[in-house]
């Protein structure tokens, strides 16, 4: 029974071999993409962070900055 | 209307959304993985090898979706200047490529026991591997240039350049002899699939949507990540 | 409603796309020679000269066609118009059968001889589980 599953008539080397080289391409594309956002926050933190504790008053303080910190209407 | 559609407006749900949709994903996925491999029928001409059809399809529809999407959000962003499609554009490349990668690769594997070869230069398989090399130009063209206007420039030219290739791609088994079957899914008459391998079918491909929607928001989250980090320096 | 320059950028986009649909439609048909993978059994008969290289021929193998003789393998190709011997020895693909689709390639003898060095079978459309297919051909 469970044979036939992975034998399926002599095709089944070529089937599990597709399906097996998708979700290999899967999990790639997922941990790449994960990496990149996980390197990008991480250096968001290190910045603010070190914002926050020379100059985060007087940043805070200019609305102008307010808007970059929440983003976006300068890009 | 386009307002409503700013970074900053959008982050705060994107940023929450992924794991919901990696959850989603895994359940759909695991629903069309059984159905694709244990419980749907056999074909009775190409026997299990049908089976190569759940990803292959699929992934191939998708990377033509998406393809057609990065187009449109180009055009639409260089006539009205709306710089956050390019952003959302850039985003949805990477994983309309690795279909285009997959739709490639298991189309070959399927070729192998059924037609008897595992690569032809046929319109329909010649005309995708041109897709593919457009998705590569363009994602390439995102690393190579730094300025913004030359950015948006060049990747609209390349998308338009790239679309005509879509409706050739989906007409070139009608048009020429192709060892390509022609399409067995149509939306004005009678698929030629029966509907016990239509399921499975449709499951994969709601899979492989949320799969692409998951690296698109992951991808978009990082994208204004690193606006706000150009922010910051600039404090 | 929208500025000028919104306007002529879109009258841009829209001569540029027009500019390299026709361009790119001129070109593929031209090349319809080549794009197209396999010649069918009546454009063998309209050649006009017996051709040399290697080319493709496809079509239906004809029902009741097969026959092995000293592991040549010959059967005939047919469009349902114009119908062509095809001879071969080697391996054949698992969906090579009578009545279904196939392609081979190879060298022409004559206009109605081809001496197959490949044979690819083509598949069709239709997908469907064996007992569907049993019930169908009850009909």
């Amino acid at each position: 029974m469970i044979n036939d599953i992975f034998l399926m008539n002599g095709y089944g080397i070529y089937v599990l071999s597709s399906f097996v080289f998708t979700l290999i391409s899967f999990l790639s594309l997922y941990f790449v993409v994960k990496v990149q956002y996980v390197r990008e926050r991480n250096k968001f933190i290190a910045k603010f962070g070190n914002l926050k504790s020379e100059r985060a008053a007087f940043a805070k303080s200019q609305i102008i900055n307010k808007e970059i910190l929440s983003n976006s209407s300068n890009f | 209307m386009f307002k409503l559609l700013e970074p900053n407006k959008i982050f705060s749900v994107t940023s929450k959304a992924p794991k919901y949709v990696l959850f989603l994903f895994i359940v759909v996925l695991s629903i069309g993985l059984t159905e694709a491999l244990i419980l749907s029928p056999e074909d009775y001409k190409q026997s299990h090898a049908v089976r190569i059809m759940y990803v292959h399809v699929p992934a191939a529809w998708i990377a033509l979706g998406i393809f057609s999407s990065i187009t449109f959000l180009s055009i639409l962003g260089y006539i009205f200047k709306i710089k956050n499609f390019f952003l959302i554009a850039k985003s949805l490349a990477p994983s309309g490529f690795v279909f285009n990668i997959i739709a490639l690769v298991t189309g070959s594997i399927w070729g192998k026991p059924t037609w008897g070869t595992w690569w032809a230069w046929d319109a329909r398989i010649t005309s995708m591997l041109i897709l593919a090399l457009f998705y590569l130009i363009y994602l390439l063209a995102w690393r190579i240039y730094e300025n913004n206007e030359q950015l948006y420039k060049i990747t609209s030219i390349i998308t338009i350049l790239g679309i005509i290739n879509i409706p050739i791609i989906k007409y070139s088994v009608d048009w020429w002899n192709t060892l390509h079957q022609p399409a067995s899914i149509n939306i004005l008459s009678k698929s030629s699939i029966h509907s016990s391998m239509l399921f499975p079918l449709f499951i994969m491909t709601a899979a492989f949507a949320l799969f692409s929607l998951l690296i698109f928001l992951m991808k978009y989250n990082t994208e204004l990540i690193k606006i706000k980090n150009k922010g910051l320096d600039r404090l | 409603m929208y500025g000028r320059k919104v306007k002529l950028r879109f009258f841009f986009i829209i001569l540029v796309s027009i500019t390299l649909i026709l361009s790119v439609l001129l070109i593929l048909k031209s090349l319809e020679e080549n794009v197209i993978y396999f010649k069918s059994p009546s454009d063998i008969k309209t050649l006009s000269e017996a051709n040399k290289n290697k080319i493709r021929v496809g079509g239906m193998v004809k029902k009741n066609s097969i026959f092995i003789k000293e592991k040549k393998l010959n059967f005939i190709i047919t469009d349902f118009e114009n119908e062509i011997n095809v001879s071969f020895s080697g391996e054949v693909p698992n969906l090579f059968s009578e009545g279904k689709g196939v392609v081979a390639e190879g060298y022409l003898k004559d206009k109605s001889f081809f001496l197959a060095t490949k044979i690819l079978a083509k598949h069709d459309e239709n997908y469907m589980p064996p007992e569907v297919k049993a019930a169908l051909e009850e009909k």
